[in-house]
């Protein structure tokens, strides 16, 4: 099979790759690329742990051929902050105890950059709707939206919702 | 204010930070140069017995560095935590006891050739009668999956005198329950990663029980067990479903054999076919009371179907029986919990251990027991329920820290508070 | 198997390579296709992305209808206020389903195309009365959405041919339409029963309605019968009521891994009602998206 010749903007950086016809956009990441921040956690698109973002948006990169990122923007984990200078997501999730085993948190974190660059201040109703394609088993969920909330708010100085209902 | 710096304090999580930069690096993330690829040949058969095996397409094809078998292993080819029932490859002649079971192993160059390989594996199973209902399978004429047959644990509770018990009581509610098989999901799919030095084995893996995969390994490559060493890699939840052997054995094996870094990863189909499961229960349960309520007798059969092969079975079984009568004290007791083999899915450790199965029923008696006596569901809780100086129904004595009372007392007080609220705070 | 990979940017490219091919699998959003292609139940030999087509893709408004690119996808569909109000039950079932990664890469048109029984898109355009463009290198034609599924997993689309564009009337006074989907979970669920209706109304009269249903058939189904009914009937609680207990005896649902066939029949009672209700509700109150 001939191979298609990509070009892409991956985490900032624009790459140059050459990739099979049926090579998905998970395996050049994670076994040619070396980033394994990006979880295979079903290989169907119904975990959410492979997401990544795609020109902004939170995709599942099990579900894309690798070519279909040709001219692109994509955004995996590793692009999201460093150990020096970590996003506030990922401060948030450290702090309000959204981590347990781990394997959901960066397709996680992706899911919720992805919600906070379109809508700043959501409810917590619609960070659940937004963080539904994220399956978590071991938190429950509620931590892991504390987290994204307390993100939002901060971003606004707002009064959040969480803090209102606890203050009641 | 706590005094302690940890103690009564939010504590950061250890690993988090390595979690949240995407760093951990779990099983499947870790890869060495060289490393060859492996997957499994399962039965597409629940029962049967594996009558020959030709594997020679596989090994000749390019890219396929091994191909195992039964024959191949070295030591005692079973495993398993209480009992050694479960075969690493099944040998040919041998009983195949669920879909699922290993076959035959391949290592190769990637996942597509090692696919391929698994195709070009021709196998010819004689198939047997499955027996998928445990309740069949403790029939006497059931087919055998066992030759030692069919129940493999009876555990029973006797507490006081039953028949007596249900003689004085005023009300009497039986039923059966039956729960449903529960797979723990785990998000992160098993798999592991072995090298070999020519001296030891070394392996991370999604794992809930390092040393005992480490032992499980020594006895089934025949060596010492200093010649293992198996590291718990980042694991992507368990919930007690990461403490059997899943790829630990095989990738030993392939390692040893190859002299080359193999990985394997299941596929969500896969680790949803192979691991075990919550117990599936049939219990019947007894429970008696006098007019207030207070409980006078209990009886009950518990039937755990623990598939193809024991793993925690017989512990989960033991578990259910003793907490079977629920937090609440009961004079006379009689309680038989059977762990029985079918050639379904195994059964094994899952969040509670046979506890919860258990509870769907005394507390659904509960309610209904209130419910003739003319009480509510919580009086007849608090009634009964265990205190410092009960005697539970193992017979042991309760000095102190029995926290139900105090526990139901206080979800009460919640309930309350909400109900107030609800109202707006009116009265 | 591998397979070779062609990205044609326009449609008459598309029809070439369409052309030279024996044996093709179109890929749009893929959310269908790659599933399957993994599963081992296709093995294309080759793959044509059709993404890169201009003339598939963007939400237009021309007089009293929409015409919407094969290539939407479901979030751009959720993102259109113009949809929300003029055809909302297409925007609530886009809204539906999988998740917000599924929503940004999944088409309308594979939805269509894709022709499972249970596609949430699909009773939301039977009962908008959608048409699609079914385009090839000889010509473009149009046929009702309704008309386009001929089985479970089949359409009448023929090799060479595609569904450049699906056009959807805008509902405009005294119109309402709504979607309603019953799933196992609230997310990431495959519809157990969904449907959708459409409603003209005169005064407190139904002066005309489409009922359309998925999951309970071979393929998503209007319920003309009912429709028959409902025209001319009076609006209240109790019409919504009785059309509800017609189209539980008038389903033949299956059993499956999803729900058995009786409770299929309590969901379709269910959703016919709410659905009538709220498309209903919005062709009263002015707003069709209320
Ligand atoms: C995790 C998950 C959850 C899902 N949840 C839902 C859900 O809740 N509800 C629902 O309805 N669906 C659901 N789906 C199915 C799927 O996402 C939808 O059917 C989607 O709309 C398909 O669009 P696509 O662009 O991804 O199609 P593709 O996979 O690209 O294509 C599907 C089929 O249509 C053909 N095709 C595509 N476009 C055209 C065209 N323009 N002309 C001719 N043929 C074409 C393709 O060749 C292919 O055969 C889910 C899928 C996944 C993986
Ligand atoms: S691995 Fe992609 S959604 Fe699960
Ligand atoms: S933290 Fe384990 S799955 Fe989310």
């Amino acid at each position: 099979m001939d191979k298609i010749k990509i070009q892409f903007v991956l985490n900032g950086e624009t790459r140059q790759v050459e990739v099979e016809p049926d090579l998905l956009l998970i395996d050049l990441l994670r076994e040619r690329l070396g980033l394994t921040g990006t979880k295979v956690g079903c290989g169907e698109g119904d975990c959410g742990a492979c997401t990544v973002l795609l020109n902004g948006k939170n995709v599942n990169s099990c579900l894309l051929l690798a070519a279909r990122v040709n001219g692109c923007e994509v955004v995996t984990v590793e692009g999201l902050g460093s150990y020096d200078k970590l996003h506030p997501l990922q401060e948030a999730f450290i702090a309000e105890g959204a981590v347990q085993c781990g394997f959901c948190t960066p397709g996680m974190l992706l899911s919720a950059k992805s919600l906070l660059d379109v809508n700043a201040r959501p409810t917590r109703e619609e960070i659940a709707r937004h963080i539904a394609g994220n399956l978590c088993r071991c938190t429950g969920y509620t931590k892991i939206i504390n987290a994204i909330e307390k993100v939002a708010c901060a971003d606004r100085h707002c009064a959040c919702s969480r803090e209102a209902e606890e203050g009641r | 204010m706590s005094e302690f710096k940890v103690v009564g304090q939010s504590v950061p999580k250890a690993d988090a930070l390595d979690k949240v930069i995407g760093r951990a690096k779990f099983a499947a993330d870790i890869s060495f140069p060289g490393m060859l690829y492996a997957k499994a040949l399962r039965s597409p058969v629940a029962h049967g017995i594996l009558q020959h095996i030709d594997y020679s397409a596989a090994a000749a094809l390019p890219g396929v560095a091994a191909v195992l078998t039964g024959k191949d292993v070295p030591g005692a080819n079973n495993f398993g935590i209480i009992i050694k029932d479960e075969p690493v490859i099944v040998k040919n002649g041998e009983k195949i006891r669920k879909i699922g079971d290993t076959l035959a192993l391949v290592a190769a160059e990637n996942e597509a050739i090692a696919e391929q390989a698994l195709a070009l594996i021709k196998v010819d199973i004689e198939e047997l009668t499955p027996v998928l209902c445990p309740i069949a399978a403790m029939q006497p004429d059931a087919p055998k999956i066992y030759d030692k047959g069919n129940v493999l644990a009876v555990r029973k509770i006797v507490k006081g005198d039953t028949e007596a018990g249900f003689r004085d009581s005023a009300v009497v509610v039986q039923q059966q329950y039956k729960t449903q098989m529960v797979e723990h999901a785990y998000i992160e799919p098993e798999a592991g990663i072995a090298l070999f030095d020519g001296d030891v084995v070394t392996m991370w893996v999604s794992t809930q029980n390092p040393h005992y995969d480490a032992k499980e390994v020594a006895r089934n490559l025949n060596i010492g067990l200093n010649k293992v060493r198996v590291i718990q890699a980042a694991t992507g939840g368990g919930f007690g479903g990461k403490l059997d052997v899943s790829v630990q054995v095989h990738l030993a094996m392939l390692a040893v054999v190859t002299r080359r870094p193999v990985r394997m990863v299941y596929s969500r189909t896969e680790s949803i076919k192979n691991s075990v499961k919550r117990h599936p229960y049939t219990i019947t349960m007894k429970t008696g009371a006098d007019a207030n309520g207070r409980l006078t007798a209990f009886e009950c059969t518990i039937i755990g179907d623990t598939g193809a092969y024991a793993s925690y079975g017989p512990g989960t079984l033991t578990r259910s029986a003793v907490h079977a009568t629920g937090p609440y004290e009961i004079p006379n007791v009689k309680i038989t919990a059977y762990t029985v083999y079918t050639n379904n899915p195994q059964a094994g450790a899952m969040r509670g251990f046979g506890v919860p199965q258990v509870a769907f029923a005394h507390e659904a008696q509960m309610d209904m027991l209130a419910e003739k006596v003319g009480i509510s569901p919580l009086e007849i809780r608090l009634l009964n329920a265990l205190r410092p100086g009960s005697l539970t129904a193992t017979g042991q004595y309760l000095e102190q820290s029995v926290g139900i009372v105090s526990t139901l007392e206080a979800a009460a007080a919640k309930v309350r508070e909400i109900k107030l609220e609800r109202r707006g705070g009116r009265l | 198997m591998p397979f070779v990979y062609h990205a044609p940017r326009t449609l008459e490219n598309l029809f070439a390579t369409l052309d030279s091919l024996e044996q093709y699998s179109l890929l749009a959003g893929g959310t269908d296709l790659i599933v399957k292609w993994k599963e081992k139940l296709i093995d294309p030999k080759a793959v044509v992305d059709i993404n890169g087509i201009a003339a598939m893709k963007g939400i237009e408004e021309c007089p009293h209808c929409f015409s919407i690119g094969a290539l939407v996808t479901h979030y751009e569909i959720t993102a259109s206020a113009r949809l929300r109000a003029a055809a909302t039950a297409l925007y609530e079932a886009a809204g539906e389903v999988g998740s917000p990664q599924i929503r940004h890469i999944a088409t309308i048109g594979g939805n269509i195309v894709n022709a499972s029984p249970a596609a949430d898109t699909a009773p939301a355009l039977l009962a908008l009365n959608a048409e699609a463009e079914i385009q090839s290198r000889t010509g473009i034609s149009a046929i009702l959405v309704a008309d386009l599924f001929t089985g479970t997993g089949r359409t009448c689309l023929k090799p060479g041919q595609i569904i450049s564009r699906i056009k959807v009337p805008a509902s405009g006074q005294n119109q309402g339409s709504a979607f309603v989907k019953f799933g196992k979970r609230k997310a990431l669920a495959i519809a157990v029963v969904n449907g959708a209706a459409w409603i003209t109304i005169d005064g407190d009269k139904i002066k005309d309605v489409r009922l359309a249903m998925g999951a309970v058939a071979p393929t998503p189904i209007r319920l003309l019968a009912i429709e028959d009914w409902l025209r001319g009937q009076t609006l209240a609680a109790s019409t919504f009521k009785t059309a509800g207990t017609m189209a539980e005896k008038l389903v033949r649902p299956i059993s499956d891994i999803r729900s058995s066939a009786e409770y299929r029949g309590d969901l379709a009672r269910q959703v016919v009602i709410r659905a009538l209700e709220t498309a209903a509700r919005r062709a009263k109150g002015g707003c069709a998206c209320g």
